[in-house]
């Protein structure tokens, strides 16, 4: 441990070992020697080391560590696209009936509707492979969303699937759409559901969110910078 | 308190002192044990300032001295420091 100590010691930059270097090499050998010690020896050398850089090299290393950050997230969090579809309530004359839009959805998000899902469209093949169905299925319903259209003025609902590749979220959404439609005509009291905006195919990732990924490389540069 | 610059510059404030000196004359005052690479950090960064400066002596153990611009430098946080932790007793005794 005091040979690792003193080779810690010798990271010190050179103007600094030529002005400190006998005392502090003094000072090691009245201490004892533990890993605590060659730590905090390690890093007292990096601070060094930071301290003699110049303002520009700190600010292109900081640049350069904020950037290794943003690409290693993006590389890291699989990208993630949203499909939507909007699905209107037709109102039928003479009665005013109530779309019972949990029932439906418990009855199309049922373990076998999603299982057949899953096997036909051969999704999540990376779970599959190393989680028991039931989990892959709760996954999946973690990824669809029934959300009401309560403040556009429009009865109806949306129904939304994401996933790793656009042209399956659009797919599923589509397939998802239409097991709700024939789930609603087999209610004894089905109401009219009009797909009003079909399942979209989506252009960019909804997750990860570049904006929030490129704050978070500003950040961590300003905080390398200021620090 | 656990800023090292404080605790060197308030080591040395009754006396010089090598670098292993002042490591035990810290712990013994203030409880912190700071590490090799701590203390020469703080004692680079006060002799850069003019705040200490080292004596001679003919020992391989460097001792340093504080420089009359340090002491007032300590003088005048020691006091805001007194300052701040009379108000914070004070309104603890209140609460």
């Amino acid at each position: 441990m005091s040979r690792l100590i003193h080779f810690l010691a010798r990271l010190y930059p050179r103007s600094w070992q030529q002005r400190y270097g006998v005392e502090y090499a003094a000072l090691l050998e009245d201490m004892r020697p533990d890993g605590r010690t060659a730590a905090n020896v390690f890093i007292g050398a990096l601070a060094m080391h930071i301290r003699a850089w110049k303002s520009w090299k700190i600010l292109a290393a900081s640049a350069g560590i904020a950037a290794a950050v943003v690409v290693g997230l993006f590389v890291a969090i699989p990208n993630s696209y949203v499909s939507r579809e909007l699905i209107k309530f037709e109102w039928q004359t003479g009665g005013r009936h109530r779309i019972d839009v949990k029932r439906l959805r418990e009855s199309v998000e049922s373990y076998g509707n999603l299982t057949e899902l899953i096997t036909v469209d051969g999704l999540y093949p990376n779970q599959r492979s190393r989680m028991p169905m039931e989990d892959v299925v709760e996954e999946m319903r973690r990824n669809i969303e029934l959300t009401p259209l309560l403040s556009a003025g429009v009865p109806g609902f949306t129904i939304a699937f994401s996933y790793s590749d656009p042209r399956v979220a659009q797919k599923v959404t589509q397939e998802l759409s239409s097991r709700f439609l024939n789930e609603n005509l087999r209610q004894p009291q089905g109401i009219n559901l009009q797909i009003l905006d079909p399942a979209s195919l989506p252009q960019s990732p909804f997750y990860p969110s570049k904006p929030v990924i490129i704050g978070f490389g500003i950040a961590c540069f300003l905080l390398m910078w200021r620090v | 308190m656990s800023d090292p610059s404080l605790l060197v510059l308030s080591s040395l404030a009754d006396g010089d002192k090598h670098g292993y000196a002042m490591m035990e004359d810290i712990e013994r005052f203030s409880g912190f044990r700071l590490g090799p690479g701590t203390l020469y950090g703080a004692i680079t960064r006060l002799e850069q300032r003019g705040w200490i400066r080292p004596v001679s002596s003919g020992d391989r153990r460097q001792p340093y001295t504080l420089t009359s611009a340090g002491r007032e430098y300590l003088k005048d946080q020691l006091e805001n420091l007194g300052r701040v932790v009379k108000a914070g007793l004070r309104r603890l005794r209140h609460v």
